[in-house]
């Protein structure tokens, strides 16, 4: 019984930590989800205006070439071909422009095409192919200035070492991009070209950067957007230029802290940027970390998307965040299970304690303390449990106390009769004998005739005495006479209708009513139909000397359940309107020769053969009695299952 | 109560000397025979060797009592009536009693009480006058 509490308060429990998990679980996905997306949302924010500010970069530098080239052709001597002190002042011109604006390739051009003058070594032949960007101009007369790509065969008219810096080894890695070449030769570059001097004497002046390998631009990238930030000594920002999908120049750096130039993009990215030429914003396996990552097409002066310009942040913070959030939540929710079981554990001790205290008082209870401690009374629902629980105690120990009170009454009972009964045959036996004698002699001589009147009158009364003393001792012997009795099946009814109409007379000559009430339903009980009709008898003549005129005396039946064993039985009652009898009288009322009645006119057995009567049924007298309002007696008969009491004896 | 028995013959067994004495002048009174014997042997003894219409025996005696005596009469003189007196029968005796006894007079007893029981016992028995 205990064990099943235990497992109602660990259900108790369960309920409580089951709930506070689930919805911490909840919390922990939902939330966790949110705050990832939302920081999600920020990174990829942030990666794209990363982006723009990159492009502006990019395109500033582009843009300050140009600037530098038309500010130094204004006051650039042009011609076809300058004299040689003019050479030397235009080469020294142009080293210093490009020496001041980071310049890899610089040249003059003279209006029929012809390279005037160059930074570096001069080519060999004069058929050197001329930039994309330098014949644009040099055809239309007007300024240009972007990215181009130049082949190998352009770099290394401009400069060998230029052509061999382009030179770039395709490194595998996971994630890029298998296909295409294993190493690239073109260059991709920012360039921009110029005119100069009048129509007829001159040219154009252009100059650029080679970006294979250059790492200024994506190095202030890095400084002005990312401002050098690192997270676990990895740069938080990238950025990274790409040659078609090859890396060129990046702030990415590989493992052994290489920058990873020769690396590919995905293909995902090439495809959405280079093939379909949007912007591409997602998280990104880059080289060897995931990042967050932006790319977008950079178009070469003729619009062809000739490569990619990427910047991204690092995952790893961000993913931190999530996993410190989900990190906090799961604390939350282990401090909910904690608290919820610890709030479980008290609620379930509050409303279990008072269960389990009930259960030990049952326990008690049923071991007969009609008292059990059931501790405080709870002032919830438990409580009228409890309360019904005292109630119940109390009505047991009420019914137990009856019981006991019953049951000693009947022990009382049958050993007075047992003690009365062995002294009583003794008694007789002895008494009768010389009783007979007395009898016999008085009665003889009763006989004579010669006797006086007077002696004649006492001769009568000592056989008037002797027979009252016979009488005694008769019902003495009534007593204690181990008598059997022999039941049948009878109706009580009847016997008590003939019990009523034997006594009517007597009632009739006192003027005392003696009425009947008789239940119909009454069972059929088996008794010696005799012997009980004497007990009844003598409570009538009882209840008669009991009342005066105009009292009433009824027999009553009716049935009833025993409040000790639970079964039927039936209950005759003889009471009176009489004088009652006294209460000190109450306990003695069953006692051999207790009598209130004047002397000669009872034996004082009556009550006491009529108790060892109903007892040898069975059954029980009670006496229930108000001085001046009249008594009753019950006489309470267990109702028979038919088997019969014959073999009931009286035990004396 | 007269009733003419005269030729009566009765045998009255009895320990106690009044009972003995009361019952002896109450037969005597209506004229019977009457033998007297205090114990069951005597008792015997007499039954042997004379000739009685009835035995009154008291049922507890010392030695045998009343009950062994009537089995014994019952044995060699089973025509002879026996009627028992008592003060005090306990239920089992009177069952027993039953089978040899013919009759039964409780003590105390008036002279009619008694012989009216002896003359119900021996018409009962079939006694001619």
């Amino acid at each position: 019984l205990i064990s099943t509490f235990y497992s109602t308060r660990i259900r108790l429990i369960g309920s409580f930590v089951g709930v506070s998990l689930l919805v911490g679980i909840v919390c922990l996905l939902v939330g966790g989800q949110l705050i990832y997306q939302s920081v999600l949302t920020e990174a990829n924010n942030r990666v794209r205006m990363d982006l723009n500010a990159a492009r502006e970069i990019y395109d500033n530098r582009a843009r300050s070439i140009e600037l530098s080239l038309t500010v130094a052709g204004l006051n650039l001597p042009v011609a076809s071909s300058p004299s040689d002190g003019d050479q030397d002042q235009l080469q020294t011109t142009l080293n210093w422009i490009a020496r001041k604006t980071s310049l890899d390739f610089l040249g003059l051009i003279s209006a029929d095409g012809k390279l005037v003058m160059k930074i570096g070594p001069v080519p060999d032949g004069d058929h050197a192919p001329l930039n994309p960007v330098a014949s644009w101009t040099l055809e239309k007369g007007r300024p240009l200035s972007g990215t181009a790509v130049l082949d190998e065969k352009m770099l290394r008219a401009e400069d060998p070492k230029l052509a061999s810096r382009a030179q770039i080894k395709v490194i595998p890695t996971a994630g890029a991009s298998k296909k295409g070449d294993q190493a690239e030769s073109s260059g991709l570059c920012l360039v921009a070209a110029v005119p100069v001097g009048d129509a007829q004497t001159g040219g154009v002046l252009y100059g650029g950067i080679l970006l294979n390998r250059d790492s200024e631009i994506v190095d202030k990238v890095s400084e002005t957007v990312f401002r050098g930030e690192t997270y676990d000594e990895r740069n938080v920002g990238t950025a990274t230029i790409f040659l078609k999908d090859l890396r060129v120049s990046t702030t990415v750096t590989t493992g052994n802290g290489n920058r990873a130039i020769g690396t590919r993009a995905s293909d995902e990215v090439s495809r959405a940027v280079l093939d379909a030429g949007g912007k591409w914003t997602d998280r990104a396996f880059v080289v060897n970390a995931w990042y967050i990552t932006a790319y977008e097409p950079i178009e070469d002066v003729f619009g062809r998307r000739v490569g990619m310009l990427y910047v991204g942040v690092l995952e790893a913070p961000y993913v931190d965040v999530r996993r410190r959030a989900i990190l906090v939540f799961t604390a939350i929710t282990l401090a909910g299970v904690v608290l919820a079981a610890l709030l479980g554990s008290y609620l379930s001790d509050r409303i279990i304690r008072p269960l389990r205290q009930l259960i030990q008082a049952s326990i008690s209870l049923s071991k007969g303390d009609f008292f059990p401690n059931i501790g405080p009374v709870s002032p919830t629902d438990v409580g009228q449990l409890q309360n019904h629980f005292l109630e119940m105690a109390e009505a047991l120990r009420l019914r137990e106390q009856a019981q006991k009170e019953e049951s000693e009454f009947r022990l009382v009972q049958s050993e007075k009769q047992a003690t009365v009964g062995r002294l009583a045959a003794g008694v007789a036996h002895e008494i009768n004998n010389p009783l007979t004698a007395v009898l016999t002699f008085t009665h003889l001589l009763l006989r004579r005739t010669e006797l006086t009147p007077e002696v004649r009158a006492d001769l009568k009364m000592i056989a008037v005495q002797t027979d009252r003393v016979r009488n005694i001792v008769k019902g003495l012997l009534d007593y204690a006479r181990q008598t059997r009795i022999e039941p049948a099946m009878i109706d009580l009814n009847d016997l008590l209708k003939e019990t009523a109409g034997l006594m009517e007379n007597q009632a009739l000559v006192k003027g005392v009513e003696l009425e009947t009430d008789l239940a119909d339903d009454l069972p059929g009980v088996v008794l010696d139909r005799s012997q009980m009709q004497s007990v009844l008898v003598n409570l009538v003549i009882n209840a008669l000397d009991a009342t005066r005129e105009g009292d009433r005396i009824a027999i009553k039946s009716c049935s009833s359940v025993n409040n000790e064993t639970g079964e039927r039985q039936i209950e005759v009652t003889v009471e009176d309107t009489g004088c009652g009898i006294p209460a000190e009288n109450l306990e003695k009322l069953f006692d051999p020769f207790f009598t209130t009645k004047e002397v000669g006119r009872g034996t004082g057995l009556g009550l006491a053969v009529s108790a060892g009567i109903v007892a040898k049924h069975g059954g029980i007298i009670h006496v229930h009695s108000q001085l001046g309002a009249g008594s009753s007696f019950i006489i309470r008969l267990p109702v028979s299952d038919g088997s019969g009491r014959t073999d009931t004896w009286l035990s004396v | 109560m007269v009733v003419s028995m005269k030729v009566c013959r009765i045998l009255i067994v009895e320990d106690d000397s009044a009972v003995m004495d009361a019952c002896c002048r109450i037969l005597q009174s209506e004229g019977m025979f009457v033998r007297t014997a205090e114990n069951a042997e005597d008792a015997l003894n007499f039954i042997r060797h004379e000739q009685f219409d009835l035995v009154l025996t008291d049922l507890k005696m010392p030695g045998q009592d009343g009950l062994a005596l009537a089995a014994a009469i019952g044995k060699i003189r089973p025509e002879l009536p026996v009627l028992a007196m008592t003060g005090y029968m306990p239920e089992k005796t009177a069952e027993q009693m039953e089978k040899c006894v013919a009759g039964l007079v409780p003590k105390p007893f008036t002279p009619d009480e008694l012989l009216s029981a002896i003359v119900r016992v021996l018409r009962e028995t079939g006694w001619r006058e």
